[in-house]
């Protein structure tokens, strides 16, 4: 009976992953139960399947024995409503009656994700509970321990997003805190790391939404100048070694071992570490810069306007337009600086971020083909109990109470404060250099006075880093000045074409706004008749999504929708609010759509008139 | 004996709830805390029901309540939040309502 049971859900499960029960039955081949747990299984009062598990001296039970069909009652009250296309994840599946109770009240559309961290209880659940309808009728994916247990991050990256995360549902089987308690603490910190950056993506977006848009388009002038990271690694023609001096609190103790550095290596610096390098007279070959809002403050010293700058399009053109020397762009994912070098027939290369200065420059080094990255400064932490080093913010940076931060391992100490952003970007340097040294020879010490260790590198003293590694004499300043631009005359005069159609480009983006408006407008009406014709519904559903194509197909698009962000998030977070048949959708449809039409007419509106001032001299 | 069933239900509906909607799991203590309650209760209602019972209903009651012992000794010996729950919500309820209502 146990392996009609078992084939009919490996059958199941065929449909939907094929390679999962490739895995389960290679699993099953040399299974042998875990000795450390017993299971026991039995009926309920009420004729549930009901499982007590022993490890050690105790005996759970994973599911009350008297009224189990009251105790899901009573959880289906507790979960709530479930949304369409929601994410439910199940730590723990037992006995499959929380499984089974929520296949049945749940919509066909939303995903269960069932994370199980013991395999004896999966491969006892499949052999003997039949879940072969509740399987093939919906998507439900299972990450169990010893079999798939990598997938369990991917997944939960794919589905918590900006769209789902408010209607995110997870919940721990009863038992399974106790009995597997780290395997429980770990998925239920991956949820939180995936939120967080989502909730850190969110808001970043909507602070930074309206200053992203006008720093775009003002700096595009200075993309034009045709100077990119690409051909800023052809011009140095040097990919020995580089250093990334970041301003954390560490940095003051690296100061003066940096000065031998100079015209040995080529030395890249964060933004914020530009004031302490040079009031202590130390002059970076280039400093790099993302934030769109950076206050002015922050490199307000004369000498920073000569160093050369090497910024996305979304920097903060206030502090672009100051500087004296070349200013480097690349490409990060904004898609107007792209458009811009594709009229040209280029490419504008590209980095990855993370969302930090750091990882941007650290990305942007790996890209640039750099064998050997020295790291200085990348405390990610707060070393001796300060955020930043002095000279970064103010002259002298204050002490902090960290004694409640979470501690990660150090590189001179066995424990260092850090926080949750520091943490995300430790982690982001982690997975980046495992995928560089993959692919390419790349070595990275870290020479960080302190701060945190980071998996992949090799901490060394400053100075025997330079002295081992910095030994070639390159003089990277007047390699930089010779540099020519990626566009020549030609290539130039089609960007300035691409850039003055940006104005047409955008009210042509308002006149489909309007278009879409009137369509929502029918369909709201339709939706109010009686009686909904729906092929008349559905023809105006696919107006709709033409007009979307035409209005999304617009390079432009990309910086009118930022400036949406927060707009954007209340309507795709909305659309998973379902109602109760299809004129209801169709009404709610309809409501959401105007909103965004008017929203988009508007902010094309508030940019034409930008537009037409800043390429009018071009 | 009514006074002590209906103070005991209420304790329990507050752990039950917390339980099951907050997932707090400090239950088992909170249940020791007024096991002394419960254990008075029971006493007394085993006194009443061999005086006044049918034999046989006190022979099923207290079987009963010799399950709902059983179950709630075995959750504090293992520390099972799961059981004890099960034990108080579903098991020692019914042996508490039986007091509630008597005078209506």
């Amino acid at each position: 009976m146990g392996d009609n049971i078992l084939n009919k859900n490996l059958e199941a499960m065929k449909k939907w992953y094929p390679e999962f029960v490739n895995l389960i039955n290679e699993k099953l081949e040399t299974y042998v139960k875990d000795s450390g747990i017993s299971i026991e299984g039995e009926l309920s009062w009420d004729d549930y399947p009901i499982y007590t598990v022993t490890k050690g001296e105790r005996t759970l039970y994973l599911t009350g024995k008297r009224n189990v069909s009251k105790t899901l009652e009573t959880w289906k009250d507790k979960v709530g409503e479930v949304m369409k296309e929601a994410p439910v994840i199940l730590v723990g599946m037992g006995s499959a009656v929380y499984l089974k109770a929520l296949c049945e009240w749940m919509p066909r559309e939303s995903f269960i994700v069932v994370y199980e961290p013991c395999l004896d209880i999966f491969v006892k659940t499949i052999s003997e509970i039949d879940l072969s309808e509740e399987i093939s009728s919906r998507l439900i994916a299972f990450v169990v321990d010893s079999i798939n247990e990598e997938e369990l991050k991917p997944i939960i990256w794919k589905l918590v997003n900006s769209s789902t995360i408010q209607f995110l549902k997870t919940e721990i089987h009863p038992g399974y805190q106790e009995l597997f308690g780290e395997k429980v603490l770990e998925c239920i910190r991956l949820l939180k790391d995936r939120k967080d950056s989502v909730f850190i993506g969110l808001n970043t977006e909507i602070k930074f939404q309206n200053s992203m848009a006008a720093n775009q388009l003002i700096n595009m002038k200075y993309l034009l100048e045709g100077y990119n990271s690409v051909s800023l690694t052809k011009t140095i023609d040097y990919n020995k070694v580089a250093i990334l001096v970041s301003a954390g609190p560490s940095l003051n103790d690296s100061l003066e071992g940096l000065k031998k550095a100079k015209n040995k290596a080529f030395i890249l610096a964060v933004d914020t570490a530009m004031k302490p390098l040079l009031k202590a007279g130390i002059k970076p070959d280039a400093f790099v810069m993302i934030d769109s809002a950076k206050p002015t403050k922050l490199l307000d010293m004369e000498e920073i306007r000569d160093v050369p700058i090497i910024v996305p399009a979304t920097a903060n053109y206030a502090l672009i337009e100051r500087q004296r020397n070349k200013k480097i762009f690349y490409f990060d994912g904004h898609y107007l600086a792209q458009a811009a070098y594709l009229s040209a027939g280029k490419v504008l290369p590209a980095a990855a971020s993370a969302g930090s200065v750091s990882t941007s420059g650290f990305s942007l080094l790996y890209k640039m083909g750099f064998k050997t990255v020295i790291l200085v400064g990348q405390d990610l932490a707060f070393t001796h109990n300060r955020t930043h080093a002095d000279g970064a913010h103010e002259d002298k940076m204050p002490e902090i109470d960290t004694t409640k931060y979470i501690k990660v391992k150090g590189n001179l100490e066995e424990e260092v404060p850090t926080n949750e952003v520091f943490k995300s970007f430790l982690d982001w340097f982690e997975d980046y250099i495992k995928g560089a040294k993959e692919h390419a020879e790349f070595r990275v010490i870290n020479a960080t006075a302190g701060g945190a260790y980071i998996e992949g590198t090799e901490w060394m003293d400053l100075e025997r880093a330079i002295e081992e590694n910095c030994i070639e004499e390159v003089n990277f300043e007047e390699r930089i000045d010779a540099m020519e631009s990626d566009f020549d005359e030609d290539g130039k005069e089609k960007v300035k074409k691409f850039l003055k159609d940006i104005p047409d480009s955008l009210k042509r983006i308002k006149n489909y706004s309007v278009e879409l408006r009137k369509s929502y407008e029918k369909i709201e009406k339709m939706c109010n008749n009686t009686k909904l014709n729906q092929d008349n519904y559905l023809k105006h559903l696919k107006k709709v999504k033409k007009l979307t194509k035409k209005i999304e197909s617009e390079a432009i698009y990309g910086i009118v929708s930022s400036t949406m962000a927060l707009q954007n998030y209340i309507v795709t977070s909305e659309s998973l609010y379902e109602g109760s048949d299809m004129k209801e959708d169709g009404k709610a449809i309809a409501v959401q759509g105007k909103n965004y039409a008017e929203i988009l007419k508007y902010c094309c509106e508030e940019i034409i008139d930008l537009t037409e001032n800043v390429y009018s001299d071009l | 004996m009514e006074k002590l069933a209906t103070g005991l239900l209420e304790e329990i509906n507050k752990i039950c709830i917390e339980y099951y909607y907050f997932n707090k799991t400090d239950g088992i203590k909170r249940i020791q805390s007024i096991q002394p309650q419960i254990m008075e209760y029971l006493e007394v209602l085993i006194q009443t029901l061999q005086k006044n019972a049918d034999a046989e209903d006190t022979v099923n009651i207290c079987n009963y309540i010799n399950g709902v012992l059983e179950d709630y000794f075995e959750a504090v010996k293992n520390d099972d939040i799961v059981l004890m729950i099960d034990t108080v919500d579903y098991g020692l309820r019914e042996v508490l309502e039986l007091c509630i209502g008597e005078a209506d």
